[in-house]
């Protein structure tokens, strides 16, 4: 079967879709305030060597996928194990994402539909999705960010009249710590999770130099979030941003441009659901490509359907309410440690060695001949 | 009681149109790998739109968490 | 589920309908009355067929039988030039090849032995010559059958260009094709499809810029068909579509010379059908769904806005219903305030929820559409007048359907009447997209977008996808496609056709 690749552009749309995923709706962590952006700015500054290292994992490597690179370097039993651990980790992360978006439509507009069909609902769309193949899922996302980046830029413009500069200040009021576990959060969540899209797509990029597309991905994505960030914090001020649960939806709400464009925060939010079910997918691909290799399948789309379905019936149960889903942002730090940033570090380091003694084993073999 | 039903032919349908075309052609892998994904689901949902209260795995995490850093949770 | 929207295996079945006549597989005599035993055992109540002994005045060994349809032969060639110089000729007869060659007066001539070709032959309007002691009969052309005159599409009528149509003969289409590229590049293969309709069709390229692999593909695709009647090429592309339960189409149909011209010198392949004036072209990509041959004989200004209000007339002919119902039912804050008291106090005194109104107004004017196809033009005018003044207004005064739900259906019509191409899948995509929602909101339309947008990559035509997302953003991948770039600029093919280049320096006067 012909192997399906990821062009260069359609890597960065996909990533950052998936970046953006559920930082749209749930905002980056806003505990210090009026200083959110700089925090932001400083996850994205620690997230960065990371997308680095992921860069480099993937052109040592171009052809192995993450589970068969893991299996190689950890043995058989140490690499299943890890995969277990992985497919796990995508399984609980895209039921996390669908609870979090299906509580925002609950919460902010639609209060009297049960959660169940709206959750079913969407993951009809990210099956299909994950059906078509990792080309489909390409396309869809170069023709779906625009619409995304089109909708935030349009906020912002039309929101000018409310924002207010000076809710911005004063800088930097809050000392490094605060701002430190903060810039933390943002790191965890979404940044690291990349891991995710590394299971899910390497060994189907088709570049050789991938630093271009995941470094490309990581501004955009960046940029996309410190705008909707800086928008809140302008038009809302520090303290009605830390103490709202979707502090963008309540943002977007306040435009208002005359008499005829006001409250069109039911429209605005709905595009990210398209973001959400870009990372849906990409946690679904992953998980299914997790499954496959474990119980040694050739393919990974026969069960996308039961998958599907056992991720919704998962984020049925994973949150008793709303409440205890912002509660669980403090254990998902500890929680995604593992996952996120020994598993990946640990195949690199072990990958560097292995790929150090290649190239020693080859270079006597050349000087010889 | 709705949502039981939604539940029921969401089940249903899935095992129309996606098992039954195409089961021929699966590997026995293939074949328990469905079923034991699908009937999880399946248990779950159906336990859950009976309101039946399911342990919650993040109860779990927070647990294993709370062992390593006693303040958090 | 979604197995749906794959393509079916191809099942093998009983050739269908293989009429079992006997002497029909045969092989001729050489006796003359045994042929002419055969044929009217074959021809048995058929009382069109006729037929005439021949003697020739100077040898007494040329004895031979014509055979003909009446109504598609042309007498006039039978009585000089088959008849006459049979009659009077002193050649000596010793075979079918001299009767040819020195003989009869005909210009296509052929022999052969099979019953099958001869009735094959005969009932296209040829003429058989049987002749005593061969055992091989002459099949002579004197095809004369009427046909329509070459006119003007009814549905694919322009401003400024050729007014040509095909017609129902494939040989007459043939000829407006061959006219406009004289060049042998341009390549004809005839095949015959149908076991019982035995119908002609003809595969036309260019061949030194064709797509090779489709060609394959749908030379491989026609030999799998077997179906007993191929009466129109939508029988052919719906035995050979690549997603047989898409409402998209895979292959382009066009009544024209100039677009089939056009789009073989873009490297398609276009098939032509005996009996019908619609041509199949393919591979077809998503964006010619927009296109319109007038596009290219008009200003490029206008051409490019033209096709731009095409896709947004798409956009909206799917999505108007759809948004209406949901700002309506889950998000009338979005309305401003004076148009949300009027469309309120509209609303509120309508029996039917709105999705269920919006359904209901969907079916009566696809209803009022189709009647406006059928009745005949003397009634259009009165029927006009019911149904817009009358009933529509009716309707509203009666409180059956709310003003704003009219004007919206309205619009969703006069939308969809601009893109006629994608006429099956927005009336599908209309509805379900309405479904969703009236039950989810936007969000119901959002997820509802994601879905047909992933069924559209999905899409492919010939092993070629209908929606090639290029690389970079290159002109030379869009100027083509929601925009038509001047003439000057062209110089490329598009990137599916074999050889890439179209015009050999940037062409005109331009330097």
């Amino acid at each position: 079967m012909k192997k399906e690749k990821l062009t260069a552009r359609q890597t960065i749309t996909l990533l950052t879709m998936f970046f953006f995923g559920s930082t749209g709706v749930l905002g980056v962590n806003t505990d210090v305030g009026q200083d959110s952006w700089l925090a932001f700015l400083m996850a994205a500054a620690i997230a960065f060597p990371f997308m680095l290292m992921y860069s480099r994992l993937c052109r040592l490597y171009p052809d192995k996928s993450f589970f068969e690179l893991a299996e190689s370097l950890l043995g058989k039993v140490g690499g299943k194990i890890v995969v277990a651990l992985l497919t796990w980790y995508c399984l609980h992360l895209c039921s996390l994402v669908m609870r979090n978006f299906s509580e925002y439509i609950q919460v902010c507009t639609m209060p009297e539909t049960p959660q169940l069909p709206v959750m079913l609902f969407m993951m009809l769309g990210v099956v299909y999705l994950v059906k078509s193949g990792v080309e489909t899922m390409g396309k869809w996302s170069v023709l779906m960010l625009p619409l995304i980046v089109a909708v935030v830029i349009l906020t912002v413009l039309f929101a000018l009249n409310r924002m207010d500069f000076s809710r911005l200040l004063p800088i930097a009021r809050h000392d490094l710590g605060s701002m430190a576990n903060s810039a933390y959060y943002s790191v965890m969540f979404p940044y690291l999770e990349i891991i995710v899209f590394v299971c899910a797509f390497s060994g189907s990029s088709e570049t050789e130099k991938p630093y271009k597309p995941y470094i490309a991905a990581f501004f955009v994505a960046t940029a996309l979030m410190l705008t909707i960030t800086l928008r809140d914090t302008m038009i809302l001020g520090a303290h009605v941003l830390d103490a709202l649960n979707f502090p963008s939806y309540v943002a977007v709400k306040i435009i208002q441009i005359g008499e005829v464009i006001s409250r069109i925060e039911g429209s605005i939010s709905m595009n990210y659901i398209l973001s959400g079910i870009a990372k849906c997918s990409v946690c679904l691909l992953a998980a299914a490509k997790g499954i496959a290799y474990l119980f040694g399948l050739r393919e990974h789309k026969q069960f996308l359907f039961p998958l599907g379905l056992l991720v919704v019936a998962l984020s049925t149960i994973v949150f008793d309410n709303l409440i205890q889903m912002f509660e669980f942002i403090q254990v998902y730090n500890v929680y995604s440690v593992p996952f996120s940033i020994i598993i990946p570090v640990l195949i690199w380091i072990l990958a560097e060695f292995k790929h150090r003694k290649e190239s020693k084993a080859q270079t006597p073999a050349n000087t010889q001949a | 009681m709705l949502i039981t039903v939604i539940v029921l032919a969401i089940y249903a349908l899935v095992i129309i149109f996606d098992y039954l075309p195409y089961a021929k052609s699966w590997t026995p892998g293939d074949k328990a790998v469905y079923w034991v994904t699908l009937l999880i689901g399946f248990g779950v949902l159906f336990l859950v739109s009976l309101d039946v209260k399911l342990p919650n795995p993040t109860d779990g995490i927070t647990a294993l968490v709370a062992l390593i850093f006693p303040n958090l949770g | 589920m979604f197995g749906l929207f794959k393509r079916k295996k191809s099942r093998s079945k009983d050739s269908p309908g293989r009429a079992n006549h006997a002497p029909e597989d045969g092989v001729l005599s050489s006796s003359l009355a045994k042929n002419v035993q055969t044929m009217e055992e074959i021809f048995k109540d058929v009382d069109t067929l006729r037929s005439r002994y021949i003697e020739n005045t100077h040898s007494k060994e040329l004895r031979c039988r014509i055979f003909y349809f009446d109504g598609v032969v042309n007498c006039e060639l039978i009585n000089e030039h088959i008849i006459k110089p049979l009659m009077i000729s002193e050649a000596k007869p010793s075979g079918g090849n001299v009767v040819i060659n020195q003989i009869v007066q005909i210009d296509e001539s052929k022999i052969t032995d099979q019953f099958c070709d001869i009735v094959e032959a005969i009932t296209y309007g040829n003429t058989v010559l049987f002749i005593e002691g061969q055992d091989k009969a002459v099949l002579l052309n004197t095809k004369n059958f009427s046909t329509r005159s070459v006119d003007e599409p009814d549905n694919e009528k322009v401003l400024l260009g050729p007014r040509e149509g095909f017609t129902e003969s494939m040989m007459q289409n043939l000829s407006l094709i061959r006219r406009r590229a004289l060049t042998p590049d341009l390549k004809m293969k005839n095949k015959i499809l149908g076991t019982r309709t035995k119908t002609k069709v003809c595969v036309c390229y260019m061949d030194s810029i064709v797509n090779r692999k489709a060609l394959d593909e749908l030379n491989s695709r026609l030999e799998k068909i077997d179906i007993d009647a191929v009466l129109d090429s939508n029988y052919i592309s719906e035995l050979t579509r690549d997603a047989p339960w898409s409402p998209f189409p895979t292959v382009g149909y066009t009544e024209r010379p100039d677009v089939v011209l056009g789009k073989l010198m873009e490297g398609r392949i276009a098939v032509f059908v005996d009996g019908s004036p619609v041509v199949m072209t393919l591979p077809y990509l998503f964006i010619e769904n927009f296109q319109s041959s007038e596009d290219y004989y008009m200003h490029y200004y206008y051409a490019s806005i033209a096709r731009l209000l095409r896709i947004v007339a798409y956009l909206l002919t799917i999505s108007v219903p759809a948004l209406y119902i949901s700002i309506g039912a889950f998000h009338h804050e979005m309305f401003p305030l004076q148009l949300f008291i009027s469309i309120a106090t509209d609303r509120k005194s309508v029996p039917l929820p709105a999705a269920i109104e919006a359904l209901v107004m969907l079916i009566v004017f696809d209803i009022l559409r189709e009647t406006g196809a059928r009745m005949p033009s003397t009634i259009g005018s009165a029927l006009s007048i019911v149904g817009a003044l009358v009933i529509g207004q009716a309707a509203v005064d009666a409180k059956l359907v709310s003003a704003p739900m009219v004007i919206i259906i309205a619009l969703t019509g006069i939308t969809s009447l601009l893109v006629p191409k994608l006429n099956t899948s927005s009336m599908i995509i209309r509805v379900v997209l309405l479904l969703f929602s009236s039950m989810f909101g936007f969000f119901g339309y959002m997820v509802g977008i994601s879905f047909f947008v992933t069924h559209i990559l999905n899409l492919r035509s010939f092993g070629v996808p209908q929606i090639m997302l290029s690389r970079k953003l290159k002109y030379q991948n869009v100027k083509d496609s929601f925009m038509r770039a001047p003439w000057w600029q062209m110089i490329n093919r598009p990137r599916f056709a074999a050889d890439a280049v179209r015009q050999k320096n940037k062409g005109g006067s331009r330097d």
